[in-house]
């Protein structure tokens, strides 16, 4: 199955990082025995890799020195940021500053118990834990309520780059936070994030999780987001994606524990050539479990939404609510979207559902909007930002608002090609 | 729920399970190219046909059986079934129902399927398939006035080769996939339908499929042509004996519309679906799709499936001409061991295409039950408009019910839409009929016919009680 591309090649002469020497080489040799997946792989039929494997990417071999740290300032909260996947800067962090603790995750031995545990064994998350160098690891011990967000900031500003960001968050019982992850592009040239965050949410724990993705114009993102949940612990998440060439985001959820409730909201915007992917897949392995899911993808220009939403109930896992919501708004003819609301459910006493539409902009909405005195391409605007609202439910935080909204709002009213004009 | 009653109920023998004692007239075990000429030399062929299969057999020779679906079994050995098997005849075979032989008969009359005045009665005309050679066939002559054309397919290729030789492989090519290659290569028979232009069948046509002889894998070939503004509703409905060895059935089923043309199939599918060990019983790994070719064309598919130890169906709809319109609407319901793994292909390639989709499936005992469907909107279908509801009632802890949607859309024209639910069948339902004096079974009867209701109405009457029954028989006693 494994080609001999040059990209494999190189990884074969590659010598993993000293620290975890032992499970990098295992990950690595793993990685090698499946190959990245291939397009014939059910769950990566309409994403394709092939191009990634033409390439020779290199490792990062430093902070690139003419990428200015962000604007940390302008971060609502403690923050952290990695450049070309190593740690550079940091804003109001320190281990004793808040009640927990946001660590860098390179030199932190305590992380043992948890690193790799959490993240299934998929190829790319396998590529990533052979190889990645820094990250971050916050931790919140028992009973605290941090209520500022946690920021985390993945930066990439190297041409053919591969870079393996690495977050890990450990909540314990009755833990609570907000964690932002930002992976941001500062480069026009092709690079390749292929990110892994682990979450563990012990009994009682809130996690709010929020990740943004603005990579580069050709960049290339992959990440795996795995969660495992303790007995009534809640899991928030949002992913918004917005910018890259290629991103796909894998979102595994592990309802371990009986009452817990998971929700994700998720907007993914398409435009330009774009190919955006999200995957969820939520595990009820546990009893009395919720779970929601509110997927919005708008797909325009050339651009290509792909959601993918498993629910698998298990049969030792009785009294589950589930439900997913799926719509699509597909804006010009050379764009696509592809939808698998799917449910996979072994025990019979349980409340499933799933929807899912695909369709144009409401003609009759926006008949009204112009009769009403606005011109059609402002009533357009207004009624794709209300679509991408429609995913932000889980944002009542006003800080966090205001500092996604003109992102957002940006990203949105990009021009981009085969737009119709009306 | 643990009362000897409802244990009776949930143990309900299979009723059709017998075997008919006649000579068979069987090849031996095994398939290589001389069996694919021999089958094809015992029916008289034309020279197309034995090119057709030969080429089908060595495509199938480099393709390996799928295993994506969500259904399990051993692995099958195609070298140890017997890939012909034909009743034995006098001479060339029966000129009227007085010469067929007897015992036959008399397996039908159990059945109940009515050939002769009985056909007349119900207003059906059959075209009965014994194992793989249909041998009796009615109701001609009064088709035969409007230029209707209906026989087994061993018949239409030597009578109308033309009409073969042009549709046949057209909608599923022998390259299709494994299942299709395999019966396109070793298809014993089958029934072959064309409705002339502007023709409208007056009546249904009906063929009941049997699988009798021991090991005899059972690949039934059935083309139904609708011309320009014809119209068609055919009716297919199985039974067959006990047996404890598992039988593979791999069917293929075409279906053209042209212009104007509309084409109703209904399927009520009851085969033996094993013990309730899960020990034997029928798998069925059909293709069946449909090709609405002209503008306005109009394919409906209907399915009541309630037997066989594993079915693997997909009756799709290729919506090529404008204003073309596809439905598939399904009852699916697998009790014990069964499992079931069906669903729809709908491609939207013509203008304004629509469709509709309504599966209901139903998973009791150890019974596993999967959705699994494709909407796909090319950029082409302008105004294409999909609406899709398929929902799923568990009736045992142990029982699996899974929906598997795929949704492609590349026209922004298009609209789409998707519903599914999953849930057990509700307690405060039962209860509530039960307070009202009925007992278990039948509040679940009613709870169940009335979560089927929305298909049932598009079958037939005569497949309409007989599902209705079937679904009752089949699910006495299963909720606890």
């Amino acid at each position: 199955m494994t080609a001999n591309t040059p990209f494999i090649e190189a990884l074969r002469r590659i010598e993993v990082p000293g620290w975890l020497a032992s499970e990098r080489g295992a990950a690595l040799d793993r990685f090698l025995a499946t190959g990245m997946p291939s397009a014939r792989l059910e769950d990566w039929k309409h994403t394709s890799l092939a191009a990634l494997e033409r390439r020779v990417w290199h490792s990062s071999t430093s902070v690139a020195g003419e990428a200015v740290c962000p604007d940390i300032a302008s971060y609502p909260g403690h923050a952290l940021v990695f450049q070309n996947g190593q740690l550079h800067c940091h804003g109001i962090y320190l281990a004793n500053q808040i009640a927990g603790t946001l660590l860098d995750l390179a030199n932190t031995q305590a992380v043992h118990q948890y690193l790799g545990q959490v993240a299934d064994d998929t190829a790319l998350a396998n590529l990533n834990l052979a190889l990645w160098q820094d990250g971050a690891h916050v931790y919140v011990p028992a009973g605290d309520h941090i209520t500022l967000p946690i920021f985390t900031l993945f930066g990439a500003a190297e041409a053919e780059a591969m870079l393996y960001p690495r977050t890990l968050a450990v909540l314990e019982h009755g833990a609570e936070a907000i964690l932002v992850e930002h992976f941001l592009g500062q480069t026009g040239q092709p690079y390749w994030q292929n990110a892994v965050t682990e979450i563990v949410l012990e009994d009682g724990a809130h996690l709010t999780h929020l990740k943004v993705i603005e990579e580069g114009a050709a960049a290339t993102h992959t990440s795996l987001t795995a969660v495992r949940l303790g007995r009534d612990s809640e899991y928030r998440a949002l992913h918004i994606g917005l910018d890259g060439a290629l991103a796909r985001h894998e979102i595994r959820v592990h309802m371990a524990g009986p009452g817990a409730t998971t929700r994700i909201d998720a907007f993914d915007l398409a435009d330009g050539h774009r190919h955006a992917d999200l995957h969820l897949r939520i595990n009820h392995r546990a009893p009395s479990g919720t779970s929601r899911v509110t997927y919005r993808g708008l797909a325009k220009g050339r651009g290509r939404a792909v959601f993918d939403g498993h629910v698998v109930v298990d049969r030792a896992a009785p009294k589950i609510d589930a439900r997913q919501s799926c719509r699509g708004l597909l804006l010009s003819p050379q764009a696509e979207i592809d939808a698998m609301p799917r449910l996979e459910i072994y025990a019979d006493d349980v409340k499933c559902g799933h929807g899912a539409s695909i369709g144009n902009l409401d003609r009759e909405a926006l008949f009204y909007l112009q009769s009403r005195g606005i011109d059609l391409a402002l009533a357009r605007q207004l009624l794709m930002q209300g679509f991408a609202n429609e995913a932000l439910g889980l944002l009542d935080h006003t800080h966090l608002r205001n500092w996604l909204m003109p992102r957002l709002i940006a990203a949105m009213a990009r021009r981009t090609l085969m737009e119709p004009t009306p | 729920m643990d009362n000897l009653e409802l244990q009776r109920h949930l143990d309900t023998e299979y009723r059709w399970g017998f075997v008919t004692d006649i000579e068979q007239d069987t090849l031996p075990m095994g398939l290589d190219e001389d069996v694919v000429r021999l089958i094809s030399a015992k029916k008289g062929e034309p020279a197309f046909m034995l090119d057709w299969r030969l080429k089908a057999y060595r495509h199938w020779l480099t393709m390996t059986e799928p295993t994506w679906s969500s259904v399990r079994y051993p692995a099958i050995d195609y070298q140890t079934l017997h890939y012909y098997s034909a009743p034995k005849t006098r001479d060339s075979g029966p000129k009227s129902l007085a010469e067929v032989d007897p015992e036959l008969l008399r397996t039908y009359e159990k059945l109940g399927i009515p050939l002769a005045e009985r056909g007349a009665l119900a207003g059906v005309a059959v075209d009965a398939v014994f194992d793989s050679v249909s041998v009796a066939t009615t109701f001609k002559d009064k088709l035969e006035q409007l230029g209707i054309l209906f026989c087994p397919f061993s018949e239409a290729v030597i009578k109308y080769p033309e009409l073969v030789q042009q549709y046949l492989g057209s909608v599923v090519p022998y390259t299709d996939n494994f299942f299709a290659s395999l019966n396109s290569a070793v298809f014993s028979d089958g029934s072959f339908v064309y409705v002339p232009k502007g023709v409208r069948c007056p009546m249904e046509l009906s063929t009941y499929f049997r699988i009798n002889a021991r090991n005899t894998g059972q690949f039934e070939r059935t083309l139904i042509i609708a011309d320009e503004g014809g119209y068609v509703s055919y009716l297919e409905g199985c039974t067959a004996p006990t047996r404890d060895e598992n039988q593979l059935h791999a069917a293929v089923v075409e279906l053209v519309a042209l212009q104007d043309a509309r084409i109703k199939y209904s399927t009520v599918q009851n085969w033996y679906p094993g013990d309730a060990e899960g020990r034997g019983g029928i798998y069925n790994f059909v293709t069946k799709r449909g090709d609405c070719r002209g503008e306005r064309a109009h394919i409906s598919w209907t399915q009541v499936e309630t037997g066989s130890a594993i079915t693997w169906k997909y009756p799709s709809c290729i919506l090529r001409g404008d204003h073309s319109v596809g439905e598939f609407y399904s009852v699916a319901l697998t009790n014990h061991h069964q499992q079931a793994d069906t669903g729809t292909k709908m491609i939207h390639i013509g203008r304004d295409t629509r469709s509709t989709i309504v599966s209901k499936g139903i998973a009791a005992g150890y019974g596993s039950n999967a959705y699994r469907g494709l909407v796909k909107v090319l950029a082409t279908a302008e105004g294409a408009r999909n609406h899709t509801q398929c929902d799923s009632l568990l009736m045992s802890p142990t029982s699996a019910a899974h929906t598997f949607p795929y949704i492609e859309v590349r026209n922004p024209g298009a609209i789409v839409e998707h519903e599914a639910t999953t849930s057990r069948i509700g307690e405060d339902q039962l209860f509530y009929l039960q307070s009202r004096g009925l007992d278990e079974e039948e509040a679940v009867n009613l709870i169940v016919n009335g979560f089927c209701k929305e298909v049932f109405k598009e079958l037939p009457m005569e497949f309409a009680v007989e599902a209705q029954k079937l679904l009752a028989v089949s699910l006495e006693g299963a909720v606890g």
